[in-house]
């Protein structure tokens, strides 16, 4: 089981997502925070009834999250400091934390019985594409009172608020990264090939085709295929769907365009740089795609094009990321995606990486445990050991001053993309399904089995057959 | 005596029966009641679940997937039935009845992998059918000038067959050198008086005489490849595409990653069905032997 | 193969022409015996050496490498550090153990019954016991989930032990059942006239004897309690209750690459048990999976 256990993207992004996102609760806005808190508190005391009126006794809430070692420590923070800050606020709650299964998949179908079975943790850890499917289930509690009345919900990056949004239902503090290329500049530079930003696809190409004649190295390699899991979605192909522009979701009647000109040109991106020979096929295929493309080849500057976001300056190629690339931040830089109207642009992605069960016993202490989570005093002590996004939250830096320093600038330097990125909410039912198809299909053509067109019709095909009539539909 | 203890003996199985049906049975008579619903697991079907009738098994029976999984499946219980009778047989034929230096330690080799927990085997062929030259298979090949092959993406079934045939032929081997030590040894001697050769020996008396060691080996070798979840799961997760989706994979798919528990229950009673089939043919078979 | 050759019956041969035959019987023999061994053996050699030996850099671990220095460095990781084998070696070994002993139990009831009565439909509930295990986990997990639930079984070990045992009873009903048929019926006949109840009938005079038999099952529905995988996944929630399987790959995630030197310790500890079965118990192995085999007959 080993070959898919390494950690997928989307947990990456997740747990990025809930650590990026301190806020400034303790330090930027004591007073007046902590008394509408203890007000709000009241309030709702009465009329709730789970919350116990009786003030010794303690409700205990539970947290799952996967049990990954680094993850444990990040979290034992902020569960430390919720219990801490309880106790001396004289508040009922007390969080315990609950591991859950390692992997991925494993960690996903116990969450989807626990929930299945109404005997899931209060609050826990999910992935991003399990998200719409558990709100529309009725598993996540709506937070939007709770996240509208907390002075800190105006500090957040409002591109980042529709990734929280499910259905109408707010259900977490969303957090992102901002996806693009990362390029190997001095890898270009050295063949004297234009490291500029393309701006169109047809410029891509062009800089594709130069690095082939001009170096050893392998022109791009984006994530596509069945190997990469959910990752050729999440970290390639959505992002190439979406720069040309076309219907993704329909929300008039809320079904996914699975047919389409654009997606058949977004198709025709993956059939073009396979024919000429810059997509590094055998490597996408492998097991652990992303192995060989970012820890060998990248790395060795035999490729020359990724994709991915701000968890790379760290977790893959930062001092004690997988494999390190000395000079990093003078060889490696970022472009933005091309389209085919000559703007490129910034992808912003993210999410909700921890929510709150409907079924908790206390909404209440369990919303009051995600704020102290978010909040910029521990995500400033997390910030040390684990740093793989931007914050979510404008003034962090205000409270966290070495925010601004940390991964040589580079994640204050996403942060200020957050302003002018581009952000798609993918959030629908479905998404899980339709990013298998996507692995297949992508499959299909970098095999060169089908073309651009045959690998649409076929998932055109799969996805009406599995999401249904209702869910899907062709244009 | 004994006749009035014996009235009263199949009480002794009470424990064990209420234990497999509590724990066993009511499961499954639940999956298939959930069959015949749209009930999922997430999205919005997990708040409104309804009663559809047969819409699952219609949907089943038009999906090609789901065609393809079957055919996937029968292949793969052929191939490993093939691969496993050959290695089963030779080894069994081998040690049976001889003695020679080295017969221990080849009984005992054969039967290692199959103490070997399942997740652990994965994790040994991951590294043994790695990608490019990396991988142990082919750097063994690489020794004889044969170019890195990615097994798990160019030949799935074989690799998935491949393992099991590594995990089960000491399954098989150990049932027929049972039934070989049987056969009553007069039987082999007159026969080597008469002249038989060794193959029709082995065609003419061995065989037949462990019919029923080989049909019970295939029943429930049959029934493991049917179910087979496990072992390919971890090692190819269904893939490349779909594969190697066997039918267990295809109903953990369904309930686990696309939420669909009906729609996967009813696949799996599909799986149950098609085992059933094959077990009473097996069955029928076999009494057909014993009577 | 050409099994006549050893078996030596030169009176109707030339004595040169055996031999040379013998002599090509037992090369074909050793061929494929090593051949055998080869494919069996070839795999374990990464985990060992990635669990005891250094990698040079730059190399990933999940292949062969050229080891640089022997240690014991991921041993000590998976034992002191943050494997936690101990205490994940102990709640396999709990809920194992307890599995194997509550299947024996029940087992051998039903096997003695199975055996030495006739009913209707006998015939027929046996082969339901091996049909019953057909039917996919996965398909029944959320149902018996709700089921362990009602009996306040989820996250404990105790349900655990449970689910795994009456997971192994059907194939164990069978195993016992065929080792109780080899007990001769006579001798309980004896103990009867000698008026021995029931009871002291099967624990003073079929049980001893079966005993050989009672450990081959022992010893095989231990190690596929040890294997146990799905079924814990889903029931515990609570990571100090993690059995062996399942914390098998926590400590593995780093960043994002894979420390699979300490991750083979892990597994090798893992498989020591299966080892020992292995080294000192293999001869019951296979007569449990004969037994449970021949009890159809």
């Amino acid at each position: 089981m080993s070959t898919r256990n390494s950690l997928s993207r989307r947990q990456f992004l997740s747990t990025a997502a809930v650590v990026g996102g301190g806020a400034a609760l303790a330090a930027c806005a004591p007073a007046a925070a902590t008394e509408k808190a203890a007000q709000d508190q009241s309030n709702t005391k009465a009329e709730s009834p789970t919350a116990t009126p009786a003030k010794k006794e303690i409700v205990h809430l539970k947290y799952l999250t996967a049990d990954r070692e680094l993850g444990r420590k990040v979290k034992e923070i902020a569960v430390d400091a919720f219990n801490a800050q309880m106790e001396k606020d004289g508040k009922p709650w007390r969080v315990d934390s609950v591991f859950g299964p390692a992997t991925d998949n494993d960690y996903r179908a116990k969450l989807t019985v626990d929930a299945a079975a109404s005997t899931i943790a209060d609050i826990f850890d999910i992935y991003q594409t399990d998200l719409a499917d558990f709100a529309a289930a009725g598993y996540l509690m709506d937070l939007r009172k709770y996240l509208e009345a907390w002075p800190e919900w105006g500090q957040i990056y409002d591109v980042l608020k529709p990734l929280g949004e499910f259905d109408g239902k707010l259900v977490g503090v969303p957090g992102g990264s901002t996806m693009t290329f990362f390029v190997r500049k001095d890898v270009l530079e050295k063949a004297g090939i234009s490291t500029e930003q393309p701006k169109t696809w047809e410029e891509f190409y062009a800089r594709c085709d130069q690095i082939k004649q001009k170096t050893d190295a392998k022109p791009v390699g984006i994530p596509g295929g069945t190997a990469w899991g959910g990752g050729s979605f999440e970290e390639g192909f959505k992002m190439v769907w979406l720069s040309f522009n076309g219907p993704i979701y329909d929300e008039s009647d809320q079904k996914w365009v699975v047919s389409s000109p654009t997606l058949l040109k977004a198709f025709a991106v993956y059939e073009k740089l396979t024919k000429s020979g810059w997509l590094t096929v055998d490597e996408l295929l492998a097991t652990n795609p992303w192995e060989p493309i970012k820890y060998q080849e990248f790395p060795q500057g035999k490729c020359a094009i990724v994709t991915g976001g701000e968890w790379q300056w760290t977790f893959d190629w930062g001092p004690d990321g997988a494999t390190p690339i000395e000079g990093l931040f003078e060889k490696v830089m970022r472009w933005e995606w091309p389209t085919e109207d000559g703007k490129p642009f910034t992808y912003v992605d993210g999410g909700v990486g921890t929510v709150i069960s409907s079924k908790t016993v206390d909404a209440e202490g369990a919303f009051e445990f995600i704020k102290v989570q978010t909040s910029a005093e521990v995500g400033c002590k997390q910030l040390p050991i684990y740093i793989g996004g931007p914050s979510a939250f404008k003034d962090f830096a205000n409270s966290c001053p070495d925010y601004k320093t940390i991964v040589n600038g580079k994640m204050y330097e996403a942060s200020q993309l957050f302003g002018s990125g581009r952000v798609y909410s993918f959030n629908k039912v479905g998404l899980e399904k339709i990013a298998d198809g996507i692995a297949k299909a992508t499959e299909d053509i970098i095999t060169q089995k089908k073309t651009a067109q045959e690998a649409m019709d076929s998932f055109a095909k799969d996805m009406i057959d599995i999401l249904g009539p209702e869910k899907a539909k062709k244009l | 005596m004994t006749r009035a203890q014996n009235r009263f003996l199949p009480l002794l199985l009470f424990p064990s029966l209420l234990a497999i049906f509590i724990f066993m049975v009511l499961p499954a008579l639940w999956t298939i009641y959930v069959s015949f619903t749209d009930m999922a697991l997430a999205g919005p079907k997990a708040l409104n679940m309804t009663f559809i009738g047969l819409k699952n098994y219609v949907r089943l029976f038009s999906s090609e997937d789901f065609y393809h999984s079957v055919v996937l499946t029968l292949e793969y219980s052929i191939f490993t039935n093939i691969g496993q009778f050959v290695i089963g047989i030779a080894a069994a034929l081998l040690i049976s009845r001889r003695v020679f230096v080295g017969k221990n330690f080849l009984m005992a080799v054969i039967v290692l992998p199959m103490v070997i927990p399942g997740i652990t085997q994965a994790l040994i062929w991951s590294s043994m059918l790695g990608s490019q030259e990396f991988g142990t298979l082919n750097r063994l090949l690489g020794l004889i000038n044969v170019a890195p092959v990615l097994w798990t993406q160019a030949f799935p079934m074989f690799s998935i067959v491949l393992v099991n045939l590594w995990n089960n032929s000491g399954f098989a081997m150990i049932l027929f050198l049972a039934g070989l030590e049987s056969i009553p040894q007069e039987l082999l001697e007159a026969a080597q008086m008469d002249g038989a050769s060794g193959w029709q020996q082995l065609l003419f008396i061995k065989l037949p005489l462990i019919r029923y060691m080989v049909l019970l080996w295939l029943l429930l070798n049959t029934i493991g490849c049917l179910g087979m979840f496990d072992l390919v799961y971890g090692l190819t997760r269904g893939g490349p595409g779909n594969a190697t989706e066997l039918l267990g994979i295809y109903v953990y798919n369904r309930g686990f990653r696309f939420y669909e528990l009906g729609f996967g229950s009813a696949a799996s009673l599909i799986l149950i069905f098609m085992s059933l089939a094959l077990s009473f043919l097996y069955l029928r078979l076999m009494r057909v032997e014993l009577d | 193969m050409a099994d006549s050759l050893l078996a030596s019956h030169p009176a109707r041969r030339h004595a040169g022409d055996d031999a040379l035959q013998r002599r090509l019987t037992l090369v074909l023999i050793y061929l494929v015996l090593i051949l055998f061994s080869l494919f069996i053996l070839i795999p374990f050699l990464w985990p060992f050496l990635s669990a005891f030996t250094t990698k040079p850099e730059n190399v990933s671990s999940l292949y062969l490498y050229w080891p640089k220095s022997f240690t014991l460095e991921h041993f000590n990781e998976a034992v002191n550090g943050r494997g936690q084998a101990l205490t994940l070696l102990r709640n396999s070994l709990l809920s194992t153990v307890s599995a194997v002993l509550l299947a024996l139990l029940f087992a051998s009831l039903g096997g003695y019954a199975l055996s030495r009565s006739d009913f209707p439909l006998k015939r027929l509930l046996m082969f339901s016991l091996l049909l019953i295990q057909i039917i996919p986990a996965t398909a029944t997990v959320l149902p018996l989930y709700l089921i362990m639930r009602q009996f306040h079984m989820t996250d404990s070990m105790a349900g655990v032990s449970v689910g795994v045992a009456v997971g192994q009873l059907p194939f164990m009903l069978w195993v016992m059942k065929g080792f109780v048929d080899t007990v001769p019926l006579e001798l309980e006949e004896a103990a009867w006239l000698d008026g021995a109840t029931s009871l002291e009938t099967i624990t003073q005079v079929v049980m001893p004897l079966a005993l050989p038999g009672i450990g081959a099952a022992s010893i095989l529905a231990f190690n596929s309690a040890w294997s146990a995988f799905f079924l814990p996944l889903i029931l515990l929630s609570d990571s100090e209750k993690f059995t062996m399987p399942l914390g098998l790959f926590r400590s593995l995630v780093a960043y994002t690459n894979m420390d699979y030197g300490m991750l083979n310790a892990m597994a090798l500890l893992y498989m020591l048990p299966s080892f020992l079965i292995f080294l000192f118990a293999r001869q019951y192995l296979i007569r449990g999976t004969m037994a449970g085999a021949m009890a159809g007959q």
